[in-house]
């Protein structure tokens, strides 16, 4: 037995060293390249073993399993698109950990029944990116506080913050903790921040992921503006309008679009109040 | 923030954001009041946009689906509403 562990852990060294070989010619590569798209093949291809083993892990989450290797590929792709070599992480180490991370989302996407905030969800979102960097940076987990540093949070506020995500990410997953608590419930204000703060980070991180959402609504109807659209007569013809009042109306957006763009961000402004629109016409 | 009843999306939500970062900055001068002030024209400028949403020519020219646009401002809404009556409730 002896004897088969140390032919297993000379393959790992020697798959691992093969994959940080192949991820220095990568991070030499000019980008985009056929030579990079190549090494990004080449290590890719050495680990897919590794996200099969990840995803037989979680066989008894009910997905199937070319499911959830499917979901690890994604983390594996984006482990072969952010390591750096320069930290001191090995790559097994950090791909394992995105690989991991991406079947678990997509698990409790397919099983989520409640609906989690968007605040929530933006937090999330920011944990992740603060853990994913810590782990890069040094090769291991945050703990609290240096999490919470990276964070701006203090000790109190993030575990109460990851009690919440605990109970509203897991709870499809763990069947034990869905059976006792089926219906979690996100932290609540108070037990976030004490009530002296004139600003709780829930009230912040829900008029932030507000922003975002219309932030991305903008992003996509820009997009089509420019990218998808029917002609301006068109339009016209069906609202019943003339082409010069449609083309009016668009550019008077595109112009709203460009102010808001280049408008300072608010703290610098202090007290500045938001400028009066000009009327529309149809 | 005005929010005329013809308003496009694009400028919606220009000014939406505007709004929604001086709600912030409000909040962190602890100017409540104001700072709910800001959410609530945001609340008040979607229901007034949601009315002629079928009419918006941006809409058309983009084009994207009305019920995914009416979908996303219905769910932000909700979310600042949540916002507003949390701190009515709270407030002393």
């Amino acid at each position: 037995m002896r004897g088969e562990g140390s032919a297993q852990s000379r393959r790992t060294a020697r798959q691992e060293l093969e994959n940080e070989t192949l991820l220095a010619r990568l991070s030499a590569a000019p980008s985009p390249s056929k030579q990079r798209s190549s090494l990004e093949e080449r290590i890719i291809a050495r680990n897919i073993g590794l996200v099969k083993s990840i995803a037989a892990r979680f066989a008894s989450s009910g997905e199937p399993l070319d499911d959830l290797i499917q979901a690890g590929y994604i983390g594996l792709l984006n482990a072969v698109a952010n390591y750096d070599l320069a930290r001191n992480t090995r790559f097994s180490t950090y791909a394992t950990h995105l690989i991991q991370g991406e079947i678990r989302h997509y698990i409790r996407d397919r099983h989520s029944t409640i609906r989690v905030p968007q605040w929530v969800q933006t937090m999330n979102r920011r944990i992740k990116l603060a853990e994913e960097n810590f782990f890069q940076e040094h090769g291991q987990p945050p703990t609290l506080r240096e999490l919470g540093q990276a964070l701006e949070l203090n000790e109190a506020q993030l575990a109460a913050l990851l009690r919440g995500r605990d109970a509203m990410t897991y709870v499809s997953i763990d069947k034990e903790r869905r059976t006792s608590d089926p219906n979690p419930s996100p932290p609540s204000l108070e037990e976030i921040l004490p009530e002296s703060q004139a600003l709780p980070l829930d009230t912040r991180m829900r008029i932030v992921a507000a922003i975002e959402q219309l932030a991305a609504m903008q992003q996509h109807i820009v997009q089509g503006l420019f990218y998808q659209g029917k002609s301006q007569s068109e339009v016209g013809e069906e609202l019943g309008i003339s082409q010069r009042q449609v083309s009016r109306i668009k550019d008077r957006a595109l112009d709203e679009l460009r102010n808001t763009l280049l408008s300072l961000d608010p703290s610098d402004r202090g007290q500045e109040e938001p400028k009066e629109p000009e009327g529309t016409e149809n | 923030m005005k929010h005329t009843a013809d308003v496009d999306l694009l400028s919606l939500i220009g000014r939406a954001i505007e709004e929604l970062r001086l709600s912030i900055g409000r909040f962190e001068d602890a100017d409540r009041e104001a700072a709910l002030a800001h959410l609530g024209t945001v609340v008040a400028a979607i229901d007034s946009y949601l009315e002629r949403l079928d009419r918006d020519p941006l809409l058309r020219l983009a084009p994207i689906p009305p019920s995914e646009v009416r979908d996303g401002l219905t769910r932000i809404r909700g979310d600042l509403d949540e916002v507003i009556a949390a701190h009515d409730a709270a407030a002393p």
